[in-house]
């Protein structure tokens, strides 16, 4: 076990690639990808256009902490926090949205894909952090 | 028994140790390979999607 790795029993430990909510992320993706997209009218916005952007940070980011777990960049086990989020979303909506149509010619420059990366950031932020705060207030509860 | 001698190193002991990435330079090595990953998984992304 790594020298700083936290013991905190009440945090549920984060399981990266087999994180629930990121198998159900990625499951919707090749849903809407696959199944959906093709039968969908061309003027259809929010599952051709940004329902896959939603998915961005709920499906991808336990695959980037899992490689800095690996290379000993992240030394525990806890849930994603909040700045980790953030730092991974700046980075997406610059490479996707800026970097990727501007220099590497791939992709549309659509400030909403940045919104839709923000959101799912969000509701994912909300789906790692939250359960772990009502448990531990339940426990308080009920330890009271 | 033979006394031991706890300051001495052994040359081989002496070249590992040499060998050895020091810890500073071993964290950028692995900060490198951090961004050759990040670098490889967005391109990934940006063609795959």
């Amino acid at each position: 076990m790594p020298r700083d790795e936290r013991t905190d029993s009440n945090a549920p430990s984060f399981r990266y690639a087999l994180d629930p909510v990121c198998l159900v992320s990625i499951a919707l993706y090749f849903c809407n990808r696959l199944l959906l997209k093709p039968h969908l009218p061309h003027h259809e916005w929010f599952f051709r256009g940004h329902f896959n952007d939603l998915l961005l940070v709920p499906a991808v980011l336990p695959l980037f902490l899992l490689t800095y777990r690996w290379l000993g960049l992240r030394s525990h086990a806890q849930m994603p926090s909040a700045r980790e989020i953030l730092a991974h979303l700046v980075m997406w909506s610059f490479f996707f949205e800026v970097a990727g149509p501007r220099w590497l010619h791939h992709g549309t420059a659509d400030a909403w894909d940045a919104i839709a990366y923000g959101v799912g950031a969000l509701i994912a932020w909300a789906l790692w952090t939250k359960p772990n705060g009502w448990l531990v207030e339940k426990e308080a509860a009920n330890f009271n | 028994m033979p006394r031991m001698n706890h300051t001495h190193t052994s040359p081989q002991a002496r070249a590992i140790a040499i060998a050895q990435p020091q810890p500073f330079a071993w964290y950028f090595i692995r900060l490198f390979a951090a961004g050759m990953a990040i670098t490889a998984y967005n391109l990934v992304i940006l063609y795959a999607s």
